[in-house]
């Protein structure tokens, strides 16, 4: 109690430090974004392939900086699992605060296959998302009728049930002490075990996310879910039938970040209950909502930022989920369209009207 | 056994009553899961408990200073993160308030420490047998100060000016604007109402069970909407009788069922009522009209 | 053809009958308009023809197939699209997304067609566009494919609402109120517009308050009273039925 006036000071001048970042990345971002739209769709392509190229040659630029490499490897799993949960979000328009359940459904799928059973990574990981498919889909039957905050209350009552469970459940996951020991994968008989491995393991699996993302946005199935977002009776009334469309993003989305689950038991070796709390929940949902909801270009950037921006604020370790907080509660005011919002991308349209 | 479970749980449910009046007032005037309610708890038994440590207030003042210092960050809460996007998608007021619970947490965090606060005796704990029926004086106490809080409420709620604005706003924000209500203070009001209840649910639990830390709040803010779900949102009768079929339930699960599986019971409950009676026990079902 | 045809529809919700013993058909080609005061029981008559509610008594039949209760969207893939009162558009699309949004129920392309983008598909959306593209030239939306269909004048916005529901392939479009909300110049080329899609061989019931609109349209008019047909006919018919003044003037207004 005694520290009191030194937090509220620091919390203060993080407040202002954090309220110009916003201020000054959205002023990049529009600029950017603006930049690009104005592009034709060649030189479009380019920039994107640029892009592209940049993320591949990442590792070689980082080759002697471990730290940096391994954060570049945690970013391209909250990239990973921030556009899976966009499909629930942003594509669905489905608040769904569990959805580290489904991270932790692939994990535990690895962990488990590959320790106790000796079952090779790769099919563990097809596994991953196979199961992690399917209690998507058991958990989306029941659930997606429901609206708004009671399926944010549902889906949160089913991730600390599944938690529960990880940690009751001894025998089977080996409780809170978690399972060690998860081996690297193999291909062509080398161990992949080095982190700029690991970085193209994942580096693969987020461009396959991002492809899936940008196929099904142009695509019938697309049109149909962004239709179920915007107004649900209008697209009841153009044929489409809304549970069957939320429960196949929910599930796509399940099964995309049970791969990135899988992919990230093996990197760490190791699981337990705790890395996936409701407060992974959370910094996936503040990702795609920093990052624009919907929009894949945001989310990726946004993904980035808050996965850099904890590890930039080691130094002050005991303030950074507090500053966390304060970003998500002054993001939501400042600029609650995200950092590159879907409708910037729409050629600036004009102002969207929100029914709720 | 049997007894002593549902003395128990009905202590227990008496504090999940009192956190979910809170989180129903709140949901009923602005529609919102208010996922710092839990966190202003936490406060509250922290105020209290700085209350009786720092300043060595009596217990009784020390409980009015909690829920009086509560009511001032509902307040100021309500203010500064949510009256700002208040126009804005709902999603948007969500994610506000769950940024404000991970700030709450972190800020007791660093006032009060991580490490939990072992909470001052201030209440000389008999066991009394009753009709065969064992309680404790904690118990009594639990279940006396909830039943005056919630008179007192209901005093409010029902006969005063100020309730009758209440509950014009939580029925319809714009009309009662035009009739000339101030709707603002009526939603700082609520909030400010609402988290002395829960800063008091908060004191109560942390007598309870000697402790105090900064992650207190979570799992019974979520319990308590819980049973403000069960009851059926918005309905405060129906948030008491929901507190106290969660508080007996979950009591009675831990003892019979599995302790380890405590926490999920309130889950448990909750997706079977969603599922089937998705307006709650006391609600009355919105539909959307075509 | 005979398009839809109900037989003695009754509807009641516990002991308030709001629709009570109602015939009503339409035949291909045709505007039909039902018509009544507020609370006549129109909407919940339309409902109970669609099978978004089962009738307490009575059988429609759609095409000469007897329709079931069923959930809106089996409602539109079994042929009978819809506009809304108020209007409905999908706020992040633009006009063009908007109508093919309508063309979503008359293709079937899954999620693996849409990753791999399979021949079929390529195909599919390739038609989709043409169709859109059609309708979209039918109501003159051309130049405004690419805006965002919210950002558009009202009288437009419910012009991208019939282009939905066109896209949806109906043998029968319902317009609920087309006319709500509309200046009287809007009203002029809304009844342009409908009878323009008429010509082009589709079949219409409109529900609606406006008279004016109605005469000017209809091939035949229902009127509903507190749940009850109280006629049907032609426009001038209808015009000078004393019941149908009574109901819209109250006594003193028939002569």
């Amino acid at each position: 109690m005694g520290n009191i006036s030194k937090v509220l000071l620091n919390l203060i001048l993080y407040s202002g430090i954090l309220y110009l970042g916003i201020i000054i990345l959205s002023k990049i971002f529009d600029l950017g974004t603006k930049k690009f739209m104005n592009l034709n769709n060649k030189n479009r392509k380019f920039a994107g392939l640029g892009f592209l190229v940049l993320g591949a040659l990442l590792p070689l630029i980082l080759a002697n900086n471990t730290y940096a490499l391994r954060t570049s490897v945690l970013v391209l799993i909250y990239i990973v699992l921030a556009l899976s949960l966009n499909f629930v979000l942003g594509f669905a328009g489905q608040l769904s605060m569990g959805h580290s359940a489904f991270y932790a459904v692939g994990a535990y799928t690895t962990a488990i296959l590959t320790v106790t059973y000796n079952v090779p990574f790769w099919i563990a990981l097809v596994c991953s998302g196979l199961v992690s498919a399917i209690f998507g889909l058991l958990l989306g039957i029941p659930t997606l009728r429901l609206k708004g905050d009671y399926l944010a209350i549902t889906t949160i009552g089913f991730s600390e049930i599944l938690r529960l469970v990880l940690i009751n459940w001894a025998s089977f996951t080996r409780g809170p002490a978690g399972i060690p020991g998860i081996p690297s994968p193999k291909i062509f008989g080398y161990t992949i075990s080095s982190n700029t491995g690991y970085y193209y393991i994942l580096y693969v699996l987020a461009i396959l996310t991002i492809f899936i993302s940008y196929r099904l946005l142009n695509s019938r199935l697309g049109r149909g879910l962004v239709a179920v977002k915007d107004d649900e009776v209008a697209a009841e009334a153009m044929g489409i039938n809304p549970t069957f469309l939320k429960i196949l993003a929910f599930v796509l989305g399940a099964a995309i970040a049970g791969l990135a689950g899988g992919v990230f038991a093996s990197f760490i070796h190791y699981v337990n209950p705790d890395n996936f709390t409701y407060m992974e929940s959370v910094v996936m949902l503040t990702m795609v909502v920093l990052g624009g909801v919907g929009s894949i270009p945001g989310i990726i950037v946004g993904a980035t930022i808050l996965t850099i921006l904890p590890e930039a604020l080691r130094g002050i370790s005991t303030y950074r989920y507090a500053i966390y907080g304060i970003l998500l509660v002054m993001m939501m005011i400042v600029r609650p369209q995200g950092m590159i919002s879907m409708s910037s991308l729409k050629g600036g349209a004009k102002h969207e009207n929100s029914r709720s | 056994m049997f007894m002593e479970h549902l003395s128990n749980g009905i202590a227990l449910g008496s504090i999940y009553a009192l956190t979910a009046i809170g989180f129903t007032m709140v949901y009923g005037i602005i529609r919102l899961i208010n996922f710092a309610h839990g966190d202003v708890y936490m406060i509250g038994a922290f105020l209290t408990y700085t209350g009786l440590t720092l300043f060595n207030m009596p217990i009784a003042l020390a409980f009015l200073f909690g829920m009086a210092g509560a009511s001032i960050f509902g307040i100021a809460i309500a203010k500064f993160a949510y009256s700002p996007v208040f126009k804005a998608p709902k999603i948007n007021l969500f994610l506000s308030a769950v940024g404000m619970g991970i700030f709450l947490e972190n800020f007791a965090m660093l006032i009060w420490g991580p490490e939990t606060q072992s909470f001052p005796t201030v209440i000389n704990n008999k066991v009394f047998s009753f009709l065969g029926i064992r309680v404790n004086t904690i118990q009594l106490i639990i279940l006396g100060t909830t039943i005056v809080l919630v008179a007192i409420l209901t005093y409010i709620v029902q006969y005063t000016r100020i309730g009758r604005a209440m509950r014009c706003v939580s029925q319809d924000m714009d009309v009662s604007r035009l009739m000339g209500i101030n709707t603002n203070k009526i939603v700082y009001f609520t909030f400010g109402l609402g988290s002395a209840l829960g800063a008091a649910a908060g004191t109560l639990v942390a007598i309870y069970y000697k402790a105090a830390y900064p992650m207190m709040g979570y799992v019974p803010g979520l319990k308590a909407f819980i049973a403000a779900v069960i009851g059926g949102i918005g309905s405060i009768p129906g948030a008491m009788l929901g507190g106290i079929i969660m508080g007996v339930s979950e009591s009675l699960g831990a003892g019979y069922i599995s302790s380890g599986y405590r926490d999920a019971i309130a889950f448990i409950i909750l997706i079977i009522i969603l599922i089937l009676k998705p307006e709650g026990l006391l609600g009355k079902g919105i539909k959307e009209k075509v | 053809m005979r398009i839809l045809e109900a037989k003695g529809i009754t509807m009641r919700f516990g002991g308030l009958t709001a629709v009570n013993n109602v015939d009503f058909h339409i035949d291909k080609g045709e505007i039909v308009s039902l018509i009544g005061p507020n609370g006549a029981g129109k909407t919940t008559f339309f409902n109970a023809i669609t099978g978004i509610y089962e009738p307490t008594a009575g059988e429609v039949a759609f095409l000469g197939e007897k329709v079931k209760k069923s959930k809106p969207y089996e409602i539109t893939k079994m042929g009978i699209g819809r506009t809304f009162q108020n209007i409905r558009l999908f706020s992040t699309m633009t006009v063009l997304e908007n109508v093919m949004v309508g063309q979503y129920c008359r293709t079937s392309s899954n999620l693996l067609a849409t990753i791999l983008k399979s021949p079929k598909l390529i195909k599919e959306e390739k038609e989709v566009e043409e169709k859109v593209m059609d309708i979209l030239e039918f109501l003159e939306l051309t130049d405004m494919k690419d805006e965002i269909a919210v950002s558009l004048p009202y009288g437009y916005q419910r012009r991208v609402e019939v282009a939905r529901a066109m896209a949806t392939e109906p043998k029968l479009i319902l317009l609920d109120e087309p006319a709500a909300g509309m200046n009287s110049g809007e009203k002029v080329e809304m009844t342009n517009l409908i009878k323009k899609i008429r010509d082009r061989g589709n079949t219409i019931l409109v529900i609606e308050h406006d008279m004016k609109l109605v005469m000017g349209i209809s091939d035949r008019i229902s009127v509903l009273e507190y749940g009850n047909k109280i006629a049907e006919g032609l426009p001038h018919e209808i015009q000078s039925n004393d019941r149908v003044i009574e109901a819209y003037l109250g006594k003193g207004g028939a002569k």
